[in-house]
């Protein structure tokens, strides 16, 4: 295994230190193995995680890395084939999914269609015996909580998609769960409730102190929810960081490539200008350490930071987001400035996005909404804040696999 | 039985629970002893003999004359086979696509041959039909002879007709309304539309009728019996043997002969046929079907469905009214006689026979119930052999399953010197043979709800009960608080079968029943062999009705049962 991806794990558990409060999971080199006539298949492959309690962490991969198997594994629905999943130090494989302290939230929501709303919220306590006076104390409680007590009685398919999410949501929480698990919740949803029931799970998170696992493929849920985002890809945790972190500091081209939208320019080290440390004026939000390097590349010597431990003659591929890469007769800012012809534009409000053809080949830029869109075919300059810019490990070269 | 197989699309992916708890042990242990009592012993006990000296002769026999027998018994089952696909097609396409007045009265009328006992149409056929028809005779004047093969694949055809029926308009209910509009906003007639896109589209179901309407085509009997004539069929010849000459290790090898082509069918039919199905189950099918206004397509399609429904309905009032008079077509004058008989003697018969059936169906929907259970969420490899052990039940033809019965348990069950069994079929078998009476009636009525449960079950997304799990429910309990409750209408096709399957079933029992033991169809059998066709009018009209009230209550039962797992919170 790679440098990267032992930070990656470093950093996961660095994010765990403290001390080890009640209610702390800890998947130890778990993996998934699906044997087939092929071979086997690892959906997941030794992943090692640390979460403390009380935090919201995402697994955040394209469909496929492992990421609801992982989920499943946690909730205790798959048995991993290697590996162990420890809660407050004690190994819980042998608890079945009924037994553990855990509620899920489907992406279909799973509600049970011949019960009403509160039949659905009030299945849990009725298994555990509680009392009717009780029961019915809390499923109001919670029914109210999610602003639904108004559709208690009646059924899910009379229920719209936001209201059904509200539910499946009531009827985790009503089970007071040290760990809430969600997978892929709001993907059903149109675009925006999803951005209202964001905020909304976020807020409940936080006010009841909960530790929420949540699964989904949508950068941008992760980026706005999580306290932790832990990125996946085939089977295999690339970097574990805060939202800021795995953003603008990935370790590698995956993991730049998924986070929003990227350019990459190839390039070679020159020289080594600083190591890179900790920031540790950022102690607040934890950041993987920067070096900062003199790269020769196609748009000419520049100095950048990225993931740290180059040496002078390595090759390396520099992140280029569409956000830095300025369009436009207009785009003036720090930077190298090189000229360009419009291949094509999309006007999407808030931003112009643009195709545009470079020494560098064609590139993904933007300029500001408020800007009138630049003709296909116009030639124009543009401009690459250095600033913003980060080097990652050529594709070929320290990549993983 | 299921009219359309999920297709894989629609699975939901299996997820394998971390380790499967005690009760799914048990179950499992239940329903491989069940299962080795049905059809583990009796199809061994079979084989033995039929593989034996006497037994390898008689299948020699069965090829006599050029293997005449043989060749009947398939050419039989083609025709009836073609004819019941075809007319079921039309009646299907009929319900589906045209607007009439009626339309659910034709659909019961079809259906109606489902619930009667299989000779119950030969018999009206003969009186309307036969030399001295009422209609061939006494409207025509002609002189017909219904016995042989026109009569059989006649009568064949109305039994098995709604078998194809049902299968063909459950496919046409499951396919996207959006291609036939494709078809006419693509410039295809009506009539184009009907031959270059819906029949292609249903193909795969009509192969799969075919195929099922051969194999019941070559496994019936009790027809062959009554209105066979000289056309001695395989079936017809097991029975000969046993009844006539009392040669069961001789009709164990013709019943061989019989079994081959028949689970060769019936296997093509379940793996290969029903897999071909083009239905479309990915999103929701959007708008409804346009009932279908073209001369071209609704004239042929309405005479003949009309001159179909003319003929069921015309043999089913012969059965009502031959109840109730002398000799129907000769004196028709009415009485009571027939009835007054069928309460002397029958009185007895028909409280064995619903006591049978009330036993048998519950415990066939049980047994379906568990095995749909384990092959489709804890057992996905070893249950497929489960699912097809199972469906043995009637892929194996009633006449072979039963002399495998007769043969099994005439005499007590030993195994290593030790009696583990006492005799259960038989006069002096313990409870007067009603036992392997029942038996037969759960290994026949368990197949379709078995079907029903694990196409239902499939189309449970497991998410639900994983949600049960994750809210703390055991195994057990998911099943009872949440599966359940969304199959009800699996659970009601299995009851209804296994009661139809019980109360109308001759063919299985025929070797097993004892005088101890009165069934309603054999008497009824018994009175047709002895030309008392008014009798056996009145006796089939009694039971259609029963069977009726039997479904209706049942019905009514699972409906509340319904109701009260959705109000209880």
């Amino acid at each position: 295994m790679t440098s990267s991806i032992t930070n990656a794990q470093t950093d996961g558990s660095r994010l765990s230190e403290g001390e080890q409060r009640a209610g702390t999971l800890v998947l130890q080199g778990i993996s998934k193995v699906y044997a087939s006539k092929k071979g086997d298949f690892r959906a997941v492959d030794d992943t090692n995680l640390t979460i403390r309690p009380g935090i919201f962490v995402t697994l955040l991969g394209p469909s496929g890395c492992g990421k609801t198997t992982t989920l499943r594994m946690i909730a205790g629905f798959e048995r991993p084939t290697e590996g162990d999943i420890l809660l407050d130090g004690k190994s819980i494989l042998d608890i079945s999914a009924d037994k553990r302290p855990m509620s899920m939230v489907f992406q279909s929501y799973a509600l049970f269609p011949h019960l009403t709303v509160r039949g659905n919220v009030e299945f849990g306590l009725k298994l555990k015996r509680m009392g009717k006076q009780a029961r019915r104390t809390k499923v109001d409680g919670v029914l109210s909580m999610m602003g639904i007590e108004q559709y208690a009685e009646r059924y899910p398919d009379q229920l719209s998609g936001g209201q059904q999410q509200r539910v499946a949501l009531a009827r985790a929480l009503v089970m007071e769960p040290k760990i809430i698990l969600f997978d892929e919740p709001l993907s059903n949803l149109d675009a925006k409730l999803r951005v209202k029931m964001r905020s909304e799970i976020r807020d409940l998170q936080r006010r009841l102190g909960l530790t929420a696992i949540f699964v989904t493929h949508d950068q941008s849920e992760a980026l706005t929810m999580s306290d932790v985002i832990v990125v996946m890809s085939a089977g295999k945790v690339e970097q574990v960081g805060t939202p800021w972190g795995i953003y603008h500091r990935p370790v590698n081209k995956f993991v730049a490539s998924f986070l929003g939208t990227g350019n990459f320019i190839p390039g070679v080290v020159e020289e080594v200008l600083n190591q890179g440390q900790n920031d540790c004026k950022a102690a607040v939000q934890y950041l993987p350490p920067a070096a900062l390097y003199r790269l020769k590349t196609e748009l000419g010597t520049m100095e950048v930071s990225g993931v740290p431990g180059f040496v002078p003659g390595d090759r390396i591929e520099v992140v280029v987001r569409a956000e830095n890469l300025l369009v436009g007769p207009g785009s003036e800012g720090e930077g190298v400035k090189i000229p360009g012809t419009v291949v094509s534009s999309a006007f999407d409000g808030e931003v112009v996005h643009y195709q545009v053809r470079t020494q560098a080949g064609e590139l993904t830029g933007s300029a500001p909404g408020a800007d009138v869109p630049v003709p296909a075919g116009t030639d124009l300059s543009c401009v690459v804040e250095s600033r913003a810019l980060w080097a990652v490990p050529d594709q070929g070269g320290s990549q993983s696999k | 039985m299921t009219p359309v197989s999920v297709p894989a699309k629609s699975r939901h992916k299996r997820s394998r629970r971390p380790r499967e708890s005690a009760s799914v042990w048990v179950i499992l242990a239940c329903v491989l002893a069940v299962l080795v009592l049905i059809l583990g012993i009796p199809v061994i006990r079979l084989l033995t003999a039929a593989l034996g000296a006497t037994g390898r002769a008689a299948m020699a026999g069965a090829f006599a004359n050029h293997g005449e027998t043989f060749v009947h018994s398939i050419v039989l089952g083609l025709l009836v086979g073609v004819c019941g696909t075809i007319l079921g097609f039309v009646c299907a396409y009929v319900q589906t696509f045209v607007k009439m007045p009626g339309k659910k009265v034709v659909h019961w009328l079809t259906l109606l041959p489902t619930i009667s006992p299989p000779f119950a149409a030969a018999t009206a056929i003969i009186t309307l039909f036969g030399k001295r028809g009422m209609v061939t005779n006494g409207l025509f004047g002609m002189e017909v002879n219904i016995y042989g093969l026109p009569g059989l694949v006649m009568v064949l055809t109305m039994t098995f007709t709604p078998v194809a029926y049902l299968n063909i308009k459950g496919m046409f209910e499951n396919l996207d309304p959006a291609t036939f509009e494709a078809a006419s906003s693509l410039g295809a007639s009506e009539f184009q539309t009907l031959v270059k896109v819906t029949i292609p589209m249903v193909l795969p179901s009509m192969l799969s009728s075919f195929l099922v309407l051969f194999v019941e085509g070559i496994a019936d009997l009790a027809n062959p019996l009554v209105i066979g004539g000289d056309y001695r069929v395989l079936a017809s010849q097991i029975y000969f043997a046993v009844a006539g000459s009392g040669d069961v290790a001789g009709a164990a090898g013709v019943a061989l002969v019989l079994l081959v082509p028949a689970l060769t069918v019936f296997f093509i039919q379940k793996y290969w046929a029903n897999k071909k199905s083009v239905v479309t189950v990915t999103g929701k099918p959007t708008g409804s079907l346009k009932p279908v206004g073209s001369k071209a397509v609704l004239i042929p399609m309405l005479s003949f469905n009309f001159l179909w429904i003319l003929l069921v309905a015309m043999v089913y009032l012969t059965l009502l009214v031959g109840g109730f008079v002398k000799i129907l077509g000769v004196d028709n004058a009415f009485t009571w006689d027939h009835f007054t008989f069928v309460r002397s003697l029958g009185a007895d018969a028909i409280g064995t026979t619903l006591m049978l059936t009330l036993i048998a169906a519950p415990l066939a929907a049980l047994l379906a119930l568990a095995i749909g259970w384990l092959v489709v969420r804890h057992l996905p490899r070893f249950g497929r052999l489960l699912d097809l052990w199972g469906m043995l039940g009637v892929a194996i033809p009633g006449t072979v399953l039963g002399l495998g019965f007769a043969l099994a348990y005439s005499s007590s069950t030993v195994l290593f010197d030790y009696e583990i069994l006492p005799p259960l079929a038989g006069g002096l078998a313990v409870g007067g043979g009603a036992i392997a009476i029942i038996m037969v009636f759960v290994a026949r009525g368990d197949p379709t709800g078995q079907q029903a449960f694990i196409s239902a079950l499939q189309q449970i997304n497991p998410q639900v009960e994983e949600a049960a799990t994750s809210l703390g429910a055991s195994p057990l309990t998911v099943v009872r608080k949440v599966t359940l409750p969304l199959m009800s209408s699996a659970l009601v096709t299995a009851i209804t079968y296994g009661i139809t399957k019980s109360m109308t079933t001759i063919t299985a029992i025929i070797f097993i029943t004892t005088p101890e033991t009165k069934v309603m169809t054999s008497q009824i059998l018994d009175e047709v062999d002895a030309g008392r066709f008014g009798n056996a009018f009145a006796y089939s009209s009694l039971l259609i009705v029963l069977v009726l009230v039997v479904l209706g209550i049942a019905n009514a039962l699972l409906r509340q049962l319904n109701h009260s797992t959705r109000s209880i919170s």
